[in-house]
C-alpha cells in the first residue's frame, strides 16, 4: 500500500495543479475570474 | 436464416421501444402553428381589447415569453413602464426616446439602443443586445402589433396606456415592416429615377446599366408618347438586340400620374 | 510496367488538382444574366412590388456588370405542386434522411479504412489489409444507394419545392455544378481504389492505393461540405439582405455562420456512426459464421469497428455542444426554440438514445474481456464503472422543467421537482456526460490491460499516478460543474463547460501515454481467444447501430424543425400546406419508418456484398461440361 501513497500523493498534488492552471487560463480567456465575483 | 429472423425482431423492438417512449414517455407538446395574419378591425376596438391584443401577440407571435421569464436570459417586464422612465435618466441611455411609450417601441426595434447590465452578448460588455427587432425577420410585428404590445406593457406594469390605437387597418405582416402610408409625390425626375432604380439596367445620369437601352439620349431618338408607352406597357414595342418581357410592367401602378408626366419630360429632354 | 502505371496515375492526380484549383475560377464569376432574374420574378406570384431589380443602389452602380438577383419570393399554399396521395413533406423527409443515412455511412467508411490500410502497412499484418478490404466492399453498394437517394432527393425537391429550390439552386448553382461534377472524381477514385486493391499491393504500389484513399476522403469530404453549405444557408443565411436579394458573394453564402460547426459535428459522429454500422455487419456475420476461424474473424472485426465507434463517440457531444452554442450565437431565438422551448423535450429523447449508445459500447467491451483468463482479475471493478454510467445516464435523462396540470402544479408546488430539478440543468448534464466518457474510457483502458502483466519497475508509481489522474480530473470537473453551476452566474456557468471538456481530455491524453509508456514490453498474462465471445454481445453492437440510426434521424428532425415554417430562416417563408413543425410523436414515427427502411436497405447492402464470392459448382449446365 505505501508503494503506492507516496507516487499517488505526489501525482495527485501535480495533477490537480495542472487542472487548476487549466480552469484559471481557460476562466481567464472569458474574461473571469476563478472565485466568483460579481 | 433463424439468427436473421432473431436480429429482426430485436431491431424492431428497440425501435418500437425508442418510438414508444417518445410517444408515451414524454409530454407531447404540440409546437405552434404557422402564424396566419389575421385582418385586425382596428376602427372598432377598444381600449381593453387593443391591451389584450398585445397580452396575445406578447405570449404568442412575439414569442417574448421565449426570453423575458425567470429563468435569467432577458430582463423582467412586470414593472418596465415604471423602470422605463428611469432608464430615459441613466447616463448610459444613448437611445432617441424622450416618453415611456417611445422608450419601449426603441427597445422593441433597436434592443442595442439600451442594454440592461448583465444582459448584453457575451463579450460586447453590454453594448449589444441578443435581442433581435421584432419588427423584422423572424418576427415580423407590424406597427399595429407593435403599438398592443407596448400598450400591453404599459398596462401590465401598472402604469398608464399611452398608446392610441392606429386608426388604418394594419396591412399582412408578410411585408416584415410597417404598413405603407400614402407616399407623397416624388419632386425630382432623377429622385424618380432613383426609386425605381432604372440605372440597374439602363445607361442613366451617372449609372450604366446594360440590360436595357441607353438612356442618355433617349429624348433625341423618340417622342414623348413613345417614352410614355414604354414606360408603362414595355413590351409593346422592345427595342432591337433586346429581349422582351425584361423590362417590369408594373410602374404604371406604381408612378402617380404626376411622377410619370415628369420622368416623360425629363427623358424627352435627354438630347445630347 | 510499374512506371507506366504509376505515370498514369500521377497524370489523373494531377488532372484532378487542376481542376480543383480551377474551381475558384468558376465560383467568383459574378456575370449572372438578368435574364434568370427576370425569370423567376413572374414565377413568383403576383407580390406587392413585383420589380426584379432591388432598390438599394449600392450593388448597379458600383459595377458595370450587373449580377441582379430576385428576393425570396412570397409563396402561397397553391404554389406547391402535389401529387395525389404522396405527403410532400414527409416523402422529402424521408428521402433526404435516407440519403444522409447512407452519405454518412459512405463518407465515414473511408476515413477508417485509410487508418486501418495505414496500419496494416505499418505492422505487415495482412488482417487489417483485409479487413479494410471488406468494408470498402460493402460501401459499393452503399455508394450507389446513396447516389440513388441523391438524386431521388433532387427530383423531389424539384418536383415539391420547385420555388425553393430555384431560389437556393440561383445562389448556389456555382457549387451545386461542382458537387454534380465531383461525382466523377468520386466515382473514378472509388472503383480504382476497390477494383485495384489486390492488383496495387507491394512496396510503391501499395503506397500509391494508400493515396487514392486519402484522395477518396477529400474528395467524399469535399461532397459533404458542399452539400453542408446548402442546408446550414437554410439555417443561418448569410450574403443575402433581408427580403432575400443575394449579393452575389457565392463563399460568403458557403462560409455561412453555421457551416463550420455543422462540418466538424458531422464530420466527427460519421465516423462513429460508420463504426456501428459495420459493427452490426461484423455482428451479423460472427453470429452466422460456421467455422471458428470466421468467428475469430469477424469477433476481431467486430472489436475494432467498436473501438472506431468508440473513439469517435468520446469528442461527439463536444462536437454537439459546440454547434448549439453557435446556434445561440447566430440566434439567441433559435438556440433557446432548440433547447428551452418546444424542442427541449426532443433532447431528453436524445440522452436516452446516448445512454443507450454508452451502454452498449461499454457492455460489448466488458464482453470482450472474456475473450481471456487475463481479464478475470477486473471483473469486480467492472460493477463500479456501470454504476457510474448508470447514474450518470439517469442524471442526463432528467428533465428540468416539468409539464403538469394544474392540479400537479399545485401539488409540486411549481414546474419543477423540488430535488430533481436541479439536475435537469446544463452543468448537471455537461458533468454527467463528462463523467460518461472519463468511464467509458476506463472500460477500455482495463479491456487494454486486462491481458497484460506490466514488466516495467516502476509500474507500482505508474498505477498510483492514473489513479491520482483520474481522482484529480473527476473531482475537478465535479467543481466545475456543481460551484460554477449552482453558486455563481450564466456567465460563468457557460463557459466552465470549457475546461470541463479540456479536463476530460487531460485525462484521456495523459493516461494513454502513461499507460502506453507503462505497457511496453508487457509480459501475456494468457492468449487472446478472438471468436470467444456470447451471443448476446453480438446484441450490444445491433442496439449501437439501430440506435445510432435512430438518434441521427432524431437529430435530422430537429435541424430541420428548428426552422420552423421557414424554408431560409427568416427570410423565406414556407407557406405549403404542411409548414406545421410536427410534434414529438410525430416526429419519432416518421424517425422509426425511415430506420426500418434504412435498415432493409443495409440488409440488402450485406447481403449483396456476400453473394458475389459465391461460386457454386453447377454440374451438367454448360456444353463443355457434358462433352
Amino acid at each position: 500500500m505505501n508503494s503506492h501513497l507516496k507516487p499517488f500523493i505526489a501525482a495527485f498534488v501535480v495533477f490537480a495543479l495542472v487542472f487548476l492552471a487549466l480552469d484559471f487560463t481557460i476562466m481567464k480567456l472569458h474574461g473571469l475570474t476563478l472565485a466568483y465575483s460579481h | 436464416m433463424i439468427n436473421f429472423l432473431k436480429v429482426a425482431a430485436f431491431s424492431l423492438f428497440v425501435i418500437a421501444g425508442f418510438w414508444g417512449f417518445s410517444n408515451w414517455g414524454i409530454p407531447q407538446i404540440k409546437p405552434e402553428p404557422p402564424p396566419v395574419e389575421a385582418k385586425l378591425d382596428l376602427g372598432s376596438m377598444t381600449m381593453e381589447q387593443f391591451v389584450a391584443l398585445g397580452g396575445k401577440i406578447y405570449n404568442g407571435k412575439g414569442t417574448c415569453t421565449l426570453c423575458h421569464n425567470a429563468m435569467g436570459r432577458a430582463p423582467m417586464l412586470d414593472k418596465v413602464a415604471t423602470i422605463s422612465a428611469d432608464r430615459l435618466k441613466d447616463a448610459r441611455y444613448k437611445g432617441t426616446a424622450k416618453t415611456v411609450e417611445e422608450y419601449l417601441l426603441e427597445s422593441l426595434v433597436k434592443p442595442s439602443a439600451f442594454v440592461v447590465s448583465g444582459f448584453g452578448k457575451s463579450g460586447t460588455n453590454d453594448t449589444e443586445s441578443p435581442m433581435p427587432d421584432v419588427s423584422g425577420g423572424g418576427i415580423g410585428l407590424n406597427e399595429s402589433e407593435l403599438k398592443s404590445v407596448i400598450a400591453y406593457l404599459q398596462d401590465s406594469s401598472g402604469g398608464e396606456v399611452t398608446v392610441e390605437i392606429p386608426k388604418m387597418e394594419s396591412a399582412a405582416a408578410d411585408s416584415g415592416g410597417a404598413a405603407k402610408a400614402e407616399e407623397a409625390v416624388l419632386k425630382t425626375p432623377e429622385a424618380i429615377v432613383a426609386k425605381h432604380a432604372c440605372g440597374a439596367c439602363h445607361v442613366i445620369g451617372n449609372q450604366a446599366g446594360t440590360i436595357g437601352p441607353s438612356l442618355a439620349k433617349i429624348g433625341a431618338t423618340y417622342k414623348k408618347d413613345y417614352l410614355r408607352q414604354a414606360i408603362i406597357d414595355p413590351d409593346a414595342v422592345v427595342a432591337k438586340g433586346y429581349a422582351p418581357g425584361m423590362m417590369p410592367k408594373t410602374y404604371g401602378e406604381q408612378l402617380k400620374a404626376a411622377e410619370l408626366e415628369m420622368l416623360v419630360n425629363y427623358l424627352a429632354g435627354l438630347k445630347k | 510496367m510499374l512506371t507506366r502505371n504509376i505515370r498514369i496515375i500521377c497524370g489523373a492526380f494531377v488532372l484532378a488538382v487542376s481542376a480543383a484549383l480551377m474551381s475558384p475560377m468558376i465560383v467568383h464569376s459574378a456575370d449572372t444574366p438578368a435574364q434568370a432574374a427576370a425569370a423567376t420574378a413572374p414565377a413568383a406570384p403576383a407580390t406587392k412590388d413585383a420589380k426584379a431589380p432591388p432598390s438599394d443602389a449600392k450593388a448597379p452602380s458600383a459595377e458595370t456588370k450587373t449580377a441582379l438577383f430576385p428576393p425570396a419570393p412570397k409563396l402561397k399554399a397553391e404554389d406547391y405542386p402535389t401529387i395525389a396521395g404522396v405527403n410532400a413533406r414527409v416523402a422529402v423527409w424521408l428521402i433526404a434522411q435516407l440519403h444522409l443515412w447512407f452519405g454518412a455511412f459512405v463518407v465515414a467508411v473511408p476515413m477508417f479504412v485509410f487508418m486501418i490500410e495505414a496500419i496494416g502497412m505499418a505492422t505487415r499484418d495482412k488482417r487489417y489489409d483485409n479487413m479494410a478490404y471488406e468494408f470498402i466492399k460493402v460501401t459499393i453498394t452503399a455508394y450507389s444507394l446513396t447516389a440513388i437517394l441523391g438524386g431521388l432527393l433532387c427530383f423531389s425537391l424539384v418536383l415539391f419545392y420547385p420555388h425553393l429550390f430555384n431560389y437556393l439552386s440561383l445562389i448556389f448553382k456555382e457549387s451545386m455544378f461542382a458537387y454534380a461534377l465531383l461525382f466523377f472524381a468520386e466515382s473514378a477514385v472509388l472503383y480504382i481504389y476497390y477494383y485495384g486493391w489486390h492488383w496495387l499491393q507491394g512496396g510503391n504500389k501499395k503506397w500509391v492505393h494508400l493515396t487514392l484513399g486519402l484522395l477518396l476522403n477529400a474528395v467524399g469530404l469535399q461532397l459533404m461540405f458542399l452539400a453542408n453549405a446548402w442546408t446550414t444557408f437554410m439555417m443561418s443565411p448569410a450574403a443575402v439582405d433581408a427580403s432575400g436579394v443575394f449579393n452575389g458573394d457565392t463563399w460568403a453564402a458557403i462560409h455561412n455562420y453555421l457551416w463550420n460547426p455543422i462540418n466538424i459535428h458531422r464530420v466527427v459522429a460519421n465516423v462513429a456512426y460508420g463504426g456501428s454500422i459495420v459493427g452490426a455487419y461484423a455482428a451479423f456475420k460472427f453470429l452466422s459464421a460456421r467455422k471458428q476461424e470466421e468467428r475469430a474473424h469477424y469477433d476481431w472485426m467486430g472489436y475494432n469497428a467498436n473501438f472506431i465507434a468508440i473513439a469517435a463517440l468520446l469528442p461527439l457531444p463536444f462536437a454537439g455542444y459546440y454547434l448549439t452554442a453557435e446556434i445561440y450565437a447566430y440566434s439567441q431565438q433559435m438556440g433557446i426554440t432548440l433547447m428551452g422551448g418546444v424542442f427541449a423535450w426532443l433532447f431528453i429523447i436524445q440522452a436516452v438514445l446516448i445512454g443507450a449508445l454508452f451502454l452498449s459500447a461499454n457492455y460489448y467491451l466488458w464482453c470482450g474481456m472474456g475473450r481471456s483468463e487475463g481479464a478475470h482479475r477486473y471483473n469486480p471493478r467492472i460493477k463500479y464503472i456501470a454504476i457510474v454510467l448508470v447514474g450518470a445516464f439517469l442524471v442526463w435523462f432528467t428533465p428540468h422543467t416539468l409539464v403538469l396540470t394544474n392540479s400537479e402544479l399545485k401539488g409540486l408546488g411549481g414546474p419543477y421537482h423540488k430535488y430533481l430539478g436541479a439536475l435537469g440543468i446544463m452543468p448537471a448534464k455537461n458533468t454527467a456526460v463528462n463523467f460518461l466518457i472519463v468511464f467509458t474510457f476506463l472500460s477500455f483502458l482495463f479491456y487494454r490491460r486486462a491481458n497484460k502483466i506490466a514488466t516495467v519497475s516502476w509500474a507500482a508509481a505508474g498505477n498510483a499516478a492514473q489513479i491520482a489522474l483520474f481522482t484529480a480530473g473527476l473531482i475537478n470537473i465535479t467543481i466545475l460543474g456543481v460551484y460554477y453551476g449552482y453558486f455563481t452566474n450564466t456567465v460563468y456557468k457557460v463557459a466552465a463547460s470549457v475546461p470541463q471538456v479540456l479536463t476530460t481530455l487531460v485525462i484521456i491524453i495523459i493516461s494513454t501515454v502513461i499507460d502506453a509508456f507503462m505497457y511496453r514490453g508487457a509480459k501475456e498474462v494468457a492468449p487472446l481467444r478472438w471468436g470467444r465471445m456470447p451471443d448476446r454481445s453480438q446484441y450490444a453492437l445491433f442496439l449501437l447501430a439501430v440506435s445510432f440510426t435512430w438518434l441521427m434521424g432524431l437529430m435530422g428532425y430537429v435541424r430541420s424543425g428548428i426552422r420552423q415554417h421557414w424554408h431560409v430562416s427568416n427570410i423565406f417563408r414556407d407557406s405549403s400546406p404542411d409548414a406545421f413543425t410536427p410534434g414529438l410523436g410525430y416526429a419519432a414515427s416518421v424517425v422509426s419508418v425511415g430506420t426500418i427502411l434504412f435498415m432493409a436497405m443495409v440488409i440488402f447492402v450485406f447481403w449483396l456484398s456476400t453473394i458475389s464470392g459465391r461460386h457454386p459448382t453447377v454440374k451438367g449446365y454448360w456444353k463443355e461440361q457434358a462433352a
